[in-house]
């Protein structure tokens, strides 16, 4: 299993709509569907929306566990803003699709 | 449009109230628009000369109804005093120098003495496709300028403008904002206004939703982290969120969102978002949001090493 490495301005001109969160989803799922790991940099990104967000990561929920996610996934070269969206994302995501199965 | 002097009764003759703000807008909109939600008059000519006092959400507010009315092929035409005064308080002389008449009487402002204010970002009508671009090089430009700090200091702010390009892009049938910004240097304070001129909030969440809700209700709805209306496969619920999660729980400012006939107001108490929902006294055809946020609370943004824990 190797480590790719994508730095997201080498793939889309800004992080800003959901037409460029997918252009980051769709290489990051090529390199799980080869059972590689993936790291983010987000050189010269200081901060996400959460339409950006949600396309290049949150929709790897409806394929992967987030388990598969957590020890395939990193992210690199971010700030305190990124970590915490992605991060608050996700967890709202997982308790939310939780609530669903135990209800 | 052109401004003139009315001569006849063939059109429909608005007073501009005397204090014009997001709270005095109904009763100028409600004599605009009728209950089918359509234009009054074909024709319809307001009269700026008894204006004492502007906002400058107020800027958005008559651009977008301007806007919305000549989509609807209005001919509306502004009356304005023939002399107004040259000082900073005067509300015509704030107007001109805000690029309002210059973008509705021609491109011209009325003034050969009107300019652009520092603590102006005069108005403007930004679509969805130039909107990035507009953050970027005139939003985080002018505030990291007005502010002295770095681009990467104000990005918070510009992440809470993305939100709102995004939901507009989403969920307006017009991809049109019109924005205008405001420093208030000594309150360390800036106050966007941003509107659009789609369908409202409250509508899509009753079509999507619960019919039976009202406008206030509906509004405090979709400002809940998760609730969508769906109006694209890609909507997760989170933009209105992350906007008041930022811009009153981060920044400790605070927003103000009037739509169709309801009014949202989020505060920051005890560090978190109070949410004041009321029916407003009249109809808002689109989505007016103000944003109030604190100059003096900007955070570093600094590098963090990501962890899952």
């Amino acid at each position: 299993m190797g480590l790719t490495n994508i730095k997201v301005l080498d793939y889309v001109n800004q992080c800003y709509s959901n037409s460029d969160g997918h252009v980051i989803f769709d290489l990051i799922n090529d390199e799980f569907k080869a059972g590689n790991r993936v790291a983010v940099y987000f050189d010269e990104v200081s901060a996400l929306n959460s339409s950006f967000v949600n396309s290049a990561f949150i929709e790897l929920l409806d394929t992967y566990d987030f388990n598969f996610i957590k020890s395939h996934l990193q992210f690199k070269n971010s700030t305190q803003q990124i970590n915490s969206l992605i991060k608050d994302r996700f967890a709202f995501e997982v308790k939310k699709s939780k609530e669903l199965v135990t209800n | 449009m052109k401004g003139f002097l009315p001569e006849g009764e063939k059109f429909l003759h608005i007073q501009i109230p005397e204090r014009f703000t997001r709270e005095t807008m109904y009763g100028l909109l409600s004599r605009t628009i009728d209950n089918d939600l359509q234009p009054i008059s074909n024709e319809i000519h307001f009269d700026f000369r008894n204006l004492r006092f502007i906002e400058p959400t107020g800027i958005t507010i008559l651009s977008n109804l301007f806007e919305w009315l000549l989509v609807r092929n209005v001919e509306a035409n502004i009356i304005y005093p023939e002399e107004f005064g040259r000082e900073k308080y005067c509300p015509i002389k704030y107007l001109d120098d805000s690029m309002f008449f210059a973008e509705y009487l021609g491109g011209e402002p009325l003034s050969e003495f009107s300019h652009v204010r520092p603590t102006t970002l005069p108005l403007q009508k930004v679509s969805y496709s130039s909107s990035f671009q507009w953050l970027q090089n005139v939003f985080v430009t002018w505030l990291a300028g007005r502010l002295y700090v770095t681009r990467e200091s104000v990005d918070g702010f510009r992440v809470c403008l993305d939100e709102i390009f995004n939901n507009i892009n989403d969920h307006a049938a017009e991809d049109t904002g019109c924005i205008f910004v405001q420093q208030y240097p000594r309150n360390n304070e800036i106050q966007i206004a941003i509107s659009d001129f789609g369908v409202g909030i409250p509508h899509n969440v009753k079509n999507s939703h619960n019919p039976f809700l009202n406008d206030a209700e509906a509004l405090y709805q979709a400002a809940q982290k998760g609730f969508s209306t769906k109006s694209t496969p890609k909507n997760r619920g989170v933009g209105l969120d992350n906007l008041i999660t930022s811009a009153v729980l981060n920044n400790k400012g605070t927003v103000h969102i009037h739509s169709n006939n309801g009014i949202l107001k989020c505060t920051n108490v005890n560090n978190k978002v109070e949410f004041t929902p009321k029916l407003a006294q009249g109809f808002y055809p689109g989505t007016l949001i103000e944003i109030t946020l604190r100059t003096d609370n900007i955070e570093n943004i600094t590098e963090e090493e990501f962890s899952w824990d």
